[in-house]
């Protein structure tokens, strides 16, 4: 793995420095059902994936194939029908700080200004004051929030309240960040900005990013594995390493976007797609 | 924490941020000069049909004889009251049946949100209350509780508390589970997700059943005074109609409608000012 600038080692997760611990997420022989008896439906079947601290995991495949349900179990809202799911080693508790989670929808509160949805989590957790104003400044200018500070959610576009949304999540320095198609609704370019931005920030702190989606394209431009999932039941068909996804220097998107590299590995993502459709 | 400095995101938004605004839009302003404007063409139109003989003034009198009969009043009372008490009586009943729902229904109708025993322990007694006009067991709490203001303001009460309950309880279980999800991750205790989401999230549906309880808080009063009172509008009001004094009776309403439109006025305020988000969020 290669190393991070080092200016963002002190952003890092506690934990034993520079060691790679490859099982830092565990799915082992996951199922979750749905309703009883004769109504009983099967989610997830036997999922198992493991992942490293420092990964940026894409999940992708077709709608309803339980890719929502995974995060959820993560997550800590859902309980393992049987089998595992682990952090550190650890059987995940209820949902936690430690876990961000960014929804499909922003779930923004309302009647908080931005900064106060923002501060959201240091305030419950009883972090002072002057402490929770400075890690959201910082995490307010970063997603260009700033001079929105003393506005509503109501008040910002849709764009602007999912990159909130990040931000409330980010304000608590969670182990792993959750994603649930963070970007559906964007349009292709404030979608693509986003996209840049979080990989901006998943560099230079190294965090463990979780990241569902529908675009295949999104998928290979953020991860350093893509998931392919199959439906009914839920199965991973395939996990597939990103070659360019830890490539020092500059990252345009355009000109990876267009790479020869980028290319190929959404072929074959896109082509595992392809071959469950003609099953 | 250290991170390189970043370049500011570029995005969508308006170059410059505008503050909130709360000035009026000119069409409000003009929307209320047209409504004052109506007013004033609908008292000019009855004085004058009342004028030229067109309505007989001793069953409908005219604006004037209305305000006439206010100044009368504002100044001698009528029979042994004042009209400050009179006015004073009915809106001290009225708000203070209100404000036994609002304290005794709010809690309960959160709590049944919250709890399924409270919620099964109390809906039937919710669910039964809240169609049965008021003024159908008024006689039993009369006999009960006396003539005096203990009946009526437990009358009120009685009124109210069924609707704002109801309100909070499903303000409570409306609440979207996203929310309550967000709060959990984001490391919120049981009791914070309770005061700082369920709450809040609940408030524009709880403002919505304060504003019909004290609606319907207001209609019960004047029918209360109806029956047995020895002062406010309502009682005013009927004891001049036995005399025939048309005049104050009409002033008696007009008041009553003007103190029910400054009360919901007076709630709209605050909850515009409490819940701003509630046209949007
Ligand atoms: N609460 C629930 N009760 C019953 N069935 C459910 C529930 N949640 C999910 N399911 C079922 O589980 C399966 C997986 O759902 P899930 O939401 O995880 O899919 P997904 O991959 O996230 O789909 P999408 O891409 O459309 O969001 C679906 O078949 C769905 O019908
Ligand atoms: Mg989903």
């Amino acid at each position: 793995m290669l190393s991070p600038p080092s200016s963002v080692a002190a952003d890092r997760p506690a934990g034993p420095a520079g060691e790679s611990d490859p099982d830092f997420v565990a799915f082992r022989d996951l199922v979750i059902e749905f309703g009883t008896g004769e109504w009983t439906v099967r989610a997830l079947d036997r999922i198992s994936l493991t992942f490293a601290r420092g990964e940026f995991v894409c999940i992708v495949g077709p709608s309803g194939c339980g890719k929502t349900t995974m995060m959820q179990t993560l997550a800590g809202f859902l309980a393992p029908t049987s089998g595992r799911v682990e952090v550190e080693g650890k059987p995940v508790g209820p949902p936690g700080p430690d876990r961000g989670v960014v929804f499909q929808q922003p779930a923004l509160y309302p009647w908080l200004t931005v900064e106060a949805n923002a501060g959201f989590g240091p305030r419950m957790r009883g972090i002072g004051r002057a402490e929770t104003a400075e890690t959201v400044a910082h995490y307010l200018k970063l997603a260009g929030l700033w001079e929105f500070r003393a506005r509503y959610p109501y008040e910002l576009s849709g764009g602007m309240q999912q990159r909130l949304a990040i931000v409330r999540a980010l304000a608590n320095h969670p182990r792993l960040l959750l994603m649930d198609e963070p970007f559906g609704a964007l349009d292709a370019l404030t979608r693509e900005k986003m996209q840049e931005e979080l990989h901006g920030v998943w560099r230079r702190t190294g965090m463990t990013i979780l990241f569902i989606t529908h675009s295949v394209e999104e998928a290979v431009y953020l991860g350093t594995q893509v998931v392919v999932m199959s439906p009914r039941p839920g199965r991973i068909l395939e996990t597939i390493a990103v070659p360019f996804a830890r490539q020092a220097g500059d990252r345009d998107i355009r000109a990876i976007k267009g790479s020869a590299d980028f290319v190929a590995t959404r072929e074959r993502v896109l082509s595992l797609i392809w071959g469950m459709a003609h099953d | 924490m250290e991170l390189p400095a970043e370049t500011p995101a570029v995005t969508e938004e308006p170059a410059v941020p505008a503050r909130r605004t709360r000035r009026r839009p000119v069409g409000e302003l003009r929307r209320r000069w047209v409504g004052r404007a109506g007013v004033v063409t609908v008292l000019l139109a009855w004085q004058g049909s009342v004028a030229v003989g067109l309505i007989p003034g001793d069953l409908l009198p005219g604006p004037i004889a209305v305000a006439g009969a206010f100044w009368h009043i504002l100044w001698h009372g009528y029979r042994d009251t004042t009209l400050l008490f009179d006015v004073a009586s009915t809106v001290g009943r009225c708000l203070a049946g209100f404000l036994l729902a609002l304290l005794v229904g709010v809690p309960l109708g959160l709590w049944m949100g919250v709890n399924r025993v409270a919620a099964a322990l109390f809906d039937y007694l919710v669910q039964f209350l809240r169609p049965l006009p008021p003024l159908s067991y008024m006689i039993l709490l009369i006999l009960w509780f006396g003539t005096g203001n203990l009946s009526k303001i437990l009358l009120l009460f009685l009124t109210a508390f069924p609707i704002v309950a109801s309100a909070a309880m499903a303000g409570v279980r409306g609440v979207p589970r996203l929310r309550t999800q967000a709060a959990e991750m984001l490391g919120a205790n049981r009791r914070q997700i309770f005061l700082q989401v369920m709450l809040p999230s609940a408030a524009p549906m709880i403002f919505t059943g304060l504003k019909i309880a004290l609606a319907a808080a207001f209609s019960t009063v004047v029918a209360a005074e109806f029956v047995t009172a020895h002062s406010g509008l309502g009682w005013m009001v009927l004891s001049a109609s036995k005399y025939l004094q048309n005049a104050t009776v009409l002033m008696g309403v007009v008041l009553l409608g003007l103190i029910g439109m400054a009360l919901s006025r007076g709630l709209e305020l605050l909850d515009v000012r409490l819940v701003h988000w509630r046209r949007v969020g």
